[in-house]
């Protein structure tokens, strides 16, 4: 009986590990896609702001955007959130233009677009984030 | 005296020792079809960026008015999917111009001071159900300003590419399980975006035990930073 009950709990162990063998490689995806995303979305905010200031009234916008991606099971997609933080590094004022340290964070697994930044018991972070300096210069 | 097994006693042992044997070829099983998917993912996960690293290299190298795209679509019908029937899907073209030596006294039109343009990264996914995203460099016999006269982004999209009637250079195929490949020119932004989609024929899934498939996707936006005037 002790021999058996010794390999029920071998195998169990097993299994558990190919099941983190497996979350592993879908995080690992996830963190591939939510990292493009967020350097697309940094490049994107960058190339479009003198844009924003006309249409938001702020050099950049800040809503969450949430985009659904095949990240890995091919009948179902996962949604990723993105928000931009940009945080005003100096201000020269209206003539000379001002500089902002823009950050980009993308997360995912999350109920829903209010619950930034998750975690989740053996998964860890769920979020990413790229960030640049960016000078934005003045009128 | 010695006292053998009785057939009761073989029997529970034999029994206790099947059930053994079934957990475990189970799990050897659970392990290889773990293996396999984690495989698959990590497979798919690199083909993808290998893909949209070359794309955006190349795209960055670029100005946003010689990036040409040509939307094309193809009604396939995939593998293990033939109970869903037709399926449209994207595999268009897109292409960069080039130059090859810009220290060639010929690197410059000399009348309207515009480059002479003699090689075209062409990308484009081809139309068999499991596509292909093929990268080809051509390089017309003609050369001059943008546009190329010789040059068709259209009459380059091979299933065989190397059917191409231009003269080519290298051609890599960077991923044999192409599920679609959207390229836009947004003329508002002047981004260059790319939809990437891969898929990857799974075994039995762990758990459920159902055939599954993955499917990985990345999109890119990217800015031809030698685009003039600059937004």
């Amino acid at each position: 009986m002790l021999a058996v009950g010794l390999l029920g709990l071998i195998l169990l162990s097993v299994i558990a590990l190919f099941h983190s063998l497996l979350a592993s490689t879908s995080k690992s995806n996830d963190m591939t896609v939510a990292t493009a995303m967020a350097q697309q979305r940094l490049n994107e905010l960058v190339t479009q702001q003198p844009s924003y200031r006309a249409t938001y009234g702020q050099d950049f916008p800040t809503d969450v955007l949430g985009q659904a991606v095949y990240a890995h099971d091919s009948q179902s997609t996962s949604t990723f959130y993105s928000q931009a933080r940009p945080e005003l590094l100096k201000d020269d004022g209206p003539a000379f233009g001002r500089t902002y340290y823009l950050e980009v964070q993308v997360f995912w697994n999350t109920p829903d677009a209010n619950q930034v930044a998750a975690n989740r018991h053996q998964q860890g972070a769920q979020s990413v984030k790229a960030g640049r300096v960016v000078y934005v210069p003045g009128s | 005296m010695k006292r053998g097994f009785s057939l009761l006693e073989l029997c529970v042992s034999l029994g206790i020792l099947s059930f053994v044997l079934l957990g475990i070829f189970g799990v050897f099983e659970l392990g290889q079809s773990s293996f396999h998917f984690a495989s698959l993912r990590q497979g798919l996960q690199s083909e993808a960026r290998v893909a949209f690293y070359a794309l955006g290299n190349d795209l960055r190298h670029s100005s946003f008015v010689t990036v040409t795209t040509v939307p094309r679509t193809v009604s396939v019908i995939l593998p293990r999917q033939e109970s869903r029937g037709n399926q449209t899907l994207d595999r268009d073209g897109l292409c960069t111009a080039g130059v090859e030596n810009w220290e060639s006294p010929g690197a410059i039109d000399i009348h309207s001071g515009f480059p002479n343009f003699d090689s075209f990264v062409v990308y484009y996914g081809t139309s068999e159900p499991e596509g292909r995203l093929i990268r080809q460099v051509v390089r017309p016999a003609l050369v001059g300003p943008y546009p190329n006269a010789e040059f068709s982004l259209v009459n380059s999209m091979h299933d065989n590419p190397l059917a191409n009637s231009s003269r080519v250079g290298v051609t890599r195929t960077l991923s044999k399980r192409l599920l679609s490949f959207r390229a836009r020119r947004d003329n508002d932004s002047r981004l260059v975006v790319v939809l990437l989609r891969l898929r990857g024929m799974g075994g039995a899934k762990p758990g459920t035990g159902a055939r599954a498939d993955e499917t990985f996707e990345l999109t890119l936006k990217t800015y031809p930073e030698n685009t003039y005037p600059r937004v």
